[in-house]
């Protein structure tokens, strides 16, 4: 069974939310390195290698080289940042109400607890948990 | 394991195939003895065009650069190890110096140090101009004196051209012949710390007769950098006077390249 106190106390609400944050992050930080390798490896390599003489290097392709470095240095982090506080929400969106409908049933079903499930506004799967509260209502009917 | 023994051979014929290409184009030698020699050599231009010519004389041929207010040089690429082939040798002339003098050099403009420059300075992702030399290296630091960017124009200079992965860390070791400064002096490019100039000639010849040089670029670079080369990429010849916008004029010949005593 989970424990909703400690879970507070933990980044991640459960594995699979750290499986899925883990796969929004790597869909940002995967495609952006390439994107960098390329463009270091590729279009700056290639051309100094075109331009051949070390002084055509060093007055031309170098400075363009260090302006992109450093803006990638100071808006990359800060891109980053914001895909992740916006990944956790999501997922944390996503993830959060499964372990919740999960315990509720469960105290359900061990007599524990009556009434309708209950979820934040923001979580997702309102529909789900429409229909399980209208099964239980079904259930708790008196047989005609 | 047939198809592994497969791919075996094959990696190692193309290996063998590779070395046998690289060891049959060595040495390399550019007499310049045809019309049409320069076809081998890629030129590449910077500031205006020096003007490189082959002239056919009966003993043989010459290059002859003539530079006005001009920076373009001629490259040619060949790999070789210099530790295996540690030799380079040509025959050169200079028939007018440019004119180092700091009124043309006042008129050229300036370059400014950016806000970007300033901040990757500031955070050590860029080095300064003048990086200190490495240890034990008997490098004659000149750079420090004012206006030497400038005047950073010679009559003629040989490159060896040392390539890398990361574009950054190319280096090369140009061997000039030098107006003004002493033979044997070894110094950082005003450009780039990753340039190291040697002075093999200095000042004009009083009879006008050809100049043998024969260097050892492993034991250069070792003395210019400090630590072992990596592998020669290519070479190149440059006649420029675009800094000192004046004329200078210098003839090269007989350029051979990756050999051994």
């Amino acid at each position: 069974m989970i424990k909703f106190n400690d879970r507070r106390k933990k980044f991640f609400a459960n594995p699979m939310h750290r499986q899925t944050f883990m796969l929004v992050l790597m869909a940002a930080l995967v495609p952006a390195t390439i994107v960098t390798i390329c463009l270091y490896y590729l279009i700056f390599g290639i051309t100094s290698a075109e331009v051949g003489f070390p002084e055509a290097i060093a007055y031309n392709i170098i400075p363009a080289a260090e302006r992109v470095t450093a803006i990638l240095l100071l808006t990359a982090p800060l891109a980053l940042l914001i895909i992740l506080i916006f990944a956790y929400k999501i997922t944390h969106r996503i993830v959060g109400p499964f372990d919740r409908i999960v315990y509720e049933l469960d105290a359900h079903i061990k007599d524990r607890r009556k009434g309708h499930i209950r979820i934040r506004k923001s979580d997702k799967f309102h529909a789900l948990v429409e229909k399980i509260n209208h099964l239980l209502d079904k259930i708790k009917l008196p047989v005609d | 394991m047939k198809t592994k023994k497969l791919f075996s051979i094959i990696i190692l014929s193309l290996a063998v195939i590779i070395f046998i290409a690289y060891a049959s184009n060595l040495p390399k030698l550019f007499k310049f003895d045809k019309k049409d020699a320069l076809s081998e050599w890629q030129e590449k231009i910077f500031k205006n065009r020096v003007l490189y010519t082959v002239e056919l004389k009966e003993d043989g041929g010459q290059l002859v650069a003539k530079s006005k207010s001009a920076c373009s040089g001629l490259i040619y690429n060949i790999r070789f190890d210099p530790k295996k082939y540690p030799l380079i040798s040509w025959k050169w002339k200079v028939l007018k110096f440019p004119e180092k003098n700091y009124y043309a050099s006042a008129l050229l403009p300036k370059k400014s140090v950016s806000l970007w420059e300033k901040i990757l300075t500031a955070i050590g992702l860029k080095s300064r101009p003048l990086k200190p030399k490495p240890a034990n290296a008997p490098v004659a630091e000149k750079n420090a004196k004012s206006g030497w960017l400038e005047r950073d124009d010679y009559a003629a200079r040989i490159y060896v051209i040392f390539p890398s992965w990361i574009f950054s860390n190319i280096k090369a070791i140009e061997y000039v012949w030098s107006d003004d400064l002493p033979k044997g002096t070894i110094m950082t490019s005003p450009y780039f710390s990753n340039i190291k100039l040697i002075v093999v000639e200095s000042g004009k010849k009083d009879n006008d007769e050809w100049v043998y040089e024969e260097r050892n670029i492993y034991e250069d670079y070792k003395r210019a950098f400090g630590v072992n080369p990596s592998g020669v990429g290519a070479i190149a010849l440059m006649t420029d006077t675009d800094n000192t916008l004046s004329t200078a004029e210098a003839l090269y010949t007989d350029i051979k390249v990756g050999y051994e005593k």
